[in-house]
């Protein structure tokens, strides 16, 4: 497990414990102990896109276009295409850093931004956990220890569930190991 | 009404189509300078949002977005 007492992350950023980072409605004495965020290789979906849309326009800048149009139109193409792919790369990239999963000394925050104009912010405290589930599954998420995790809320409070997170075990043990604390020092 | 008639009977093909290249190149780019804007301030928002060590840099990477997009208009109007 993770030493919670230090500020650490691993290779990607997508499992930092005590990161130097706030939120919007972060309390006075709100400690932020765990971010995480999708495991990389989700994001390879779109990596993938980006490459093949160089590859095609890369084809169509240097095959397809100078047979019918002129060069300075072709340094246009080039123009919006590289400024084109620069923004979807940029947007994929935003969503995917800003969609986090949050524990605290007191709460448990799920922010997902599902697309650039739409945020959902969820949050319990960490009393009102009553059950908490992990689920690893497929090749990729059992060999590179990805998957998601459930925290479930007492009464009709909502659910919590970080998709697709690196280390799924590590982050149920922080959690119930707060929960342990608030139980010892209510 | 004859002039605007007059116009596409009198230019040939090739002017019409570098007309219809540059309109759509002027639009394209102007709608890239819109969508730059409305990413540069979710960014903001999205900082705000969550603040971290890197919050400057994804500002400023949202921002250059708004200087392609005028290097854009300007390479839609001047170049073609």
């Amino acid at each position: 497990m993770k030493d919670l007492a230090k500020a650490g992350h691993n290779l990607t950023y997508s499992f930092q414990t005590r990161p130097h980072v706030s939120f919007e409605t972060q309390l006075e004495d709100e400690e932020v102990i765990l971010v995480v965020r999708k495991h990389p290789l989700t994001q390879l979906q779109w990596v993938v896109n980006t490459l093949l849309l160089v590859v095609v326009g890369i084809f169509l800048g240097m095959a397809i276009l100078p047979l019918f149009l002129a060069s300075q139109y072709i340094t246009v193409f080039y123009f919006f295409f590289v400024f084109f792919t620069f923004s979807y790369v940029w947007l994929n990239f935003l969503l995917w850093y800003f969609t986090v999963g949050i524990i605290t000394n007191k709460r448990i925050i799920d922010l997902d931004f599902i697309n650039v104009l739409y945020k959902e912010f969820t949050a319990t405290t960490i009393e009102q956990v009553s059950d908490i589930t992990t689920s690893v599954g497929g090749f990729f998420g059992s060999f590179f220890n990805f998957g998601d995790v459930m925290v479930k809320t007492q009464g009709f409070q909502q659910n919590i569930e970080f998709l697709d997170v690196p280390q799924p075990a590590d982050i149920v043990e922080i959690i119930n190991l707060l929960m342990r604390d608030i139980q010892d020092n209510p | 009404m004859e002039q605007i008639i007059s116009f596409f009977t009198d230019t040939d093909s090739s002017q019409l189509l570098v007309l219809f290249v540059k309109a759509f190149a002027v639009l394209f780019s102007v709608l890239y300078l819109v969508y730059a804007v409305i990413i540069t301030r979710q960014s903001q928002e999205m900082n705000k949002t969550f603040s971290s060590p890197m919050g400057p840099f994804i500002f400023f990477m949202s921002f250059v977005q708004i200087v392609f997009a005028i290097i854009l208009i300007y390479v839609s109007i001047v170049l073609l």
